[in-house]
């Protein structure tokens, strides 16, 4: 029987997505129980007959985080899967079909059930600033894998923002992200297509190289994330839909019931969690054994591994998602020792240290100048010494002037409690010095022609930071075109060399 | 949970305008509404089947699925193993099944079965199933059987004594005939128990339609099982930890549960060579009644 591929287009709280129903699939990419052994079970995404990556946890833990290793590159199922994957990325990205035409030949390859499709910013990352195409060929605990995460809690939906490899890094070459890097500047969207595993990682099955090639040139990765809707929501305690099920939840929406059709409720309730392919044995043999890239001694480029440094991590993102908003009124109560506000509202939570850690990560994820400004206010309160150290380890990684000024305010302090702190003062301010020289040089070199001596008033800021400030906008404005792609409107907004030099006149 | 790879399955049931869908959830539409109540089976507060239906009971709602809404036996099979499967390690659960062959699918769990097993398959014949349950009823109340008769070879002579009188003259004769009596009631008392075996299969036969099933028998480092070939998935056994005591008859090896379930595993299913490693296997195991 043909696979059936049912699709609705819907609307959630974090934007637009799909809703698709899959019946009668042959289930060649899926996830599968390989392993059970004293309490401790092993899923395994497979794609034919391979074991791409293991999942491993302790069985009725939710909150625990995954051990998440690759076991085999999916080049190996090329036979099984055809160009099904890098047909329907580029149909996608390059405009050629919407979303809900274009992933169809992708959905007929997965198990039966409920998906959620939807088109979200990815970090290549670990979730711990490690680039991702070679951080999973050792097996270790993954920071924010658990489906449940407590800082988040169970009301807010996200989108999963890191990616898991399921290509060898054999496949990783300077010649193919450089001439996807020349795609990116010619303005070719490119991104990838990724599977949803567990918490906040989904496994990229199409766009390794896009991945690299975005993170090589600073651009925005953009994945279509499939998620399998298999959660489910219960009725309110003591209503009449106590102890029922309510509502099909996912990491990016929950659905009520009232929202699906009977058709697409009654193909959720007959699939069942647990899968058995059909090259069962062999996936579970195979999911025995680790990737090995044998003696590779090939390393990513060094922009790669500088700009990954950058990147949000899982603790970060915990807390962008946790956060609806934080109003400057709220800051200022964090700064004054209180966590309620005065109508007694709970601005974080009661644990006041909690509060700062998350205020800290929301900033600096949502709006870098309030958490310059946040983070050198706790820095300046002597009754905060205690966040010292978590402040100054977030703040290390932004390159800019006035977190140079707040490191250089701890390196002069005499206060010892910032004399822990004086290391990573130093090497900040030895790598703001390079990173100020090198920008001014590239940006001599290029041939953006802009009256760098105007520039040099801007309250503190260097000409550097501005063309980066702008630079960001850029690819801002370049990634909400590509948003546009899948929500249906376009921005067809573009920075030519002169319209950046006129902004730059402006800024200074 | 156990048998959870088992395809979840719809069943409509008329009288009722009811539709169930029985898989990971527990789902009922009622009415041709297209809004169903679904739970988890983690609410069931009782679970019971009878001779012509199951019932599934949550805090406010209990529902009735009569056997004869099942399209064939195999359907029926595939209910409670998904059901039993689901409510496998819960607690609180009130559960009624009587009139098994095989231990219920709540006995079983989960697990990686090594290569280092032992399996069969075929069909029980009767004479496997009365051996065993003779051997099982017998084992219980082997002592009182013997005891009766021996006080009533014991009250036989005193009778023959006081009614015949002569003991010195007469004594053998009494003896003898006394020892007959007592062997003649124990012998009585097997009969009946033969008679009762004989009468049990035919109740499996009419209540229990796994009785008639091709059925696979595992025997595992990790546990034990016996499982209708149409559900069998090869990840579930009943761990040796709720294995109480096994006996031996001539045609089959009987492992009685903690819940007094039996699974009783015919020796015709395996080599000749392998029935006497498969004895030892389960020794190395379990208590020999």
């Amino acid at each position: 029987m043909k696979t059936s591929v049912t699709i609705e287009s819907l609307r959630g709280p974090a934007g637009e997505f799909l809703l698709a129903s899959i019946t009668n699939s042959d289930g060649v990419i899926g996830l599968c129980d390989t392993s059970q052994k004293n309490g401790v079970r092993r899923k395994t995404l497979y794609a034919g007959s391979e074991a791409l990556v293991d999942i491993q946890y302790r069985e009725n833990n939710n909150e625990s985080n995954r051990v998440i290793w690759q076991t085999s590159s999916i080049d190996k199922t090329k036979s099984v899967i055809g160009t099904r994957l890098p047909k329907s990325c580029d149909n996608y990205f390059s405009g050629s079909a919407p979303l809900s035409k274009a992933i169809v030949p992708v959905l007929e390859l997965l198990s039966n059930g409920l998906y959620v499709i939807h088109v979200s910013k990815v970090y290549p990352t670990d979730g711990a600033g490690n680039f991702f195409w070679d951080a999973f060929t050792v097996k270790h605990e993954i920071f924010g894998s658990a489906p449940y995460n407590p800082v988040i809690g169970h009301e807010k939906c996200y989108s999963p923002p890191f990616i898991v490899p399921t290509q060898s890094f054999a496949g990783y070459t300077e010649s193919a992200v450089g001439a996807a890097a020349e795609k990116l500047v010619n303005g070719k969207k490119l991104g990838g297509i990724a599977l949803h595993l567990t918490g906040m990682f989904s496994a990229l099955l199409e766009g390794h190289i896009n991945a690299a090639a975005c993170v090589a040139n600073n651009y925005d990765f953009n994945c279509i994330i499939i998620e399998p809707l298999n959660q489910v929501i219960y009725g309110e305690p003591e209503s009449i839909n106590e102890n029922k099920v309510v509502a099909l939840a996912c990491p990016f929406v929950k659905i009520s019931f009232d929202n699906i059709s009977r058709k697409m409720l009654e193909n959720f309730l007959i699939n069942r969690s647990v899968c058995v392919p059909r090259d069962y044995e062999e996936i579970k043999w195979k999911a025995d054994k680790m990737l090995s890239n044998g003696v590779l001694s090939r390393k990513v480029s060094m922009a790669i591994d500088k700009n990954v440094e950058g990147y949000p991590d899982a603790e970060m993102m915990a807390s962008a998602f946790a956060i609806d908003d934080l109003s400057d009124n709220d800051i200022n109560v964090l700064l004054r020792g209180d966590t309620t506000d005065s109508d007694g509202r709970v601005i974080i939570s009661q644990n006041y240290y909690e509060s700062i850690t998350y205020a800290v990560n929301y900033l600096q994820l949502k709006d870098k100048k309030r958490f310059i400004e946040f983070a050198d206010a706790i820095i300046k309160n002597p009754d905060l010494s205690g966040a010292y150290g978590y402040v100054v380890n977030r703040l290390k990684y932004i390159m800019d002037a006035k977190v140079n000024e707040i490191f250089k305010f701890i390196k002069e302090s005499e206060d010892p409690n910032y004399t822990s702190l004086k290391p990573i003062a130093e090497k900040y301010s030895k790598s703001y010095s390079d990173y100020n020289e090198g920008n001014v040089k590239r940006f001599l070199n290029s041939s953006v022609q802009v009256n760098i001596g105007g520039s040099s008033g801007t309250g503190g800021r260097s000409a550097a930071d501005a063309i980066m400030d702008l630079a960001a906008e850029r690819r801002g404005a370049g990634s909400s075109a590509s948003a546009g792609a899948s929500g249906g409107t376009s921005d067809d907004r573009k920075f030519s060399s002169l319209e950046l030099s006129r902004q730059i006149g402006a800024s200074s | 949970m156990a048998f959870e790879s088992l395809p979840g399955f719809m069943i409509e049931v008329s009288q009722n305008n009811q539709t169930f869908i029985i898989g990971d959830y527990f789902a009922v539409f009622e009415n041709d509404s297209d809004m169903p109540n679904v739970y988890e089976w983690s609410a069931v507060r009782k679970y019971t089947e009878t001779s012509d239906h199951f019932t599934v009971s949550f805090d406010r709602e209990e529902y009735t699925l009569p056997k004869n809404a099942f399209l064939d036996n195999m359907q029926q099979i595939h209910f409670r193993t998904i059901a039993e499967g689901m409510l496998s390690g819960q607690k609180g659960v009130e559960k009624n099944v009587k009139s098994r062959i095989i231990p219920p699918k709540y006995d079983y769990v989960s697990a990686d079965l090594s290569s280092n097993l032992f399996t069969g398959t075929g069909v029980y014949a009767e004479k496997e199933i009365n051996t065993g349950s003779v051997s099982h009823i017998y084992g219980k109340i082997k002592v009182p059987i013997w005891f009766i008769a021996s006080a009533a070879a014991v009250l036989s002579f005193v009778a023959m004594w006081l009614i015949g009188g002569n003991l010195d003259k007469n004594y053998i004769f009494y003896l003898v005939i006394a020892f007959f009596i007592g062997l003649g009631l124990g012998t009585i008392i097997y009969l009946i128990l033969c008679i009762i075996a004989k009468y049990r299969y035919s109740g499996f036969l009419k209540r229990d339609v796994s009785t008639v099933e091709n059925l696979v028998f595992v025997v595992a480092p990790d546990g034990f099982g016996a499982v209708e070939q149409c559900i069998y998935c090869g990840n579930e056994l009943i761990p040796w930890s709720f294995a109480k005591y096994f006996y031996e008859t001539k045609h089959s090896i009987s492992i009685v549960c903690r819940d007094k379930s039996v699974c009783c595993i015919p020796k015709r299913l395996f080599q000749k060579s392998d029935q006497t490693s498969l004895v030892d296997f389960i020794a190395a195991r379990v208590e020999q009644d």
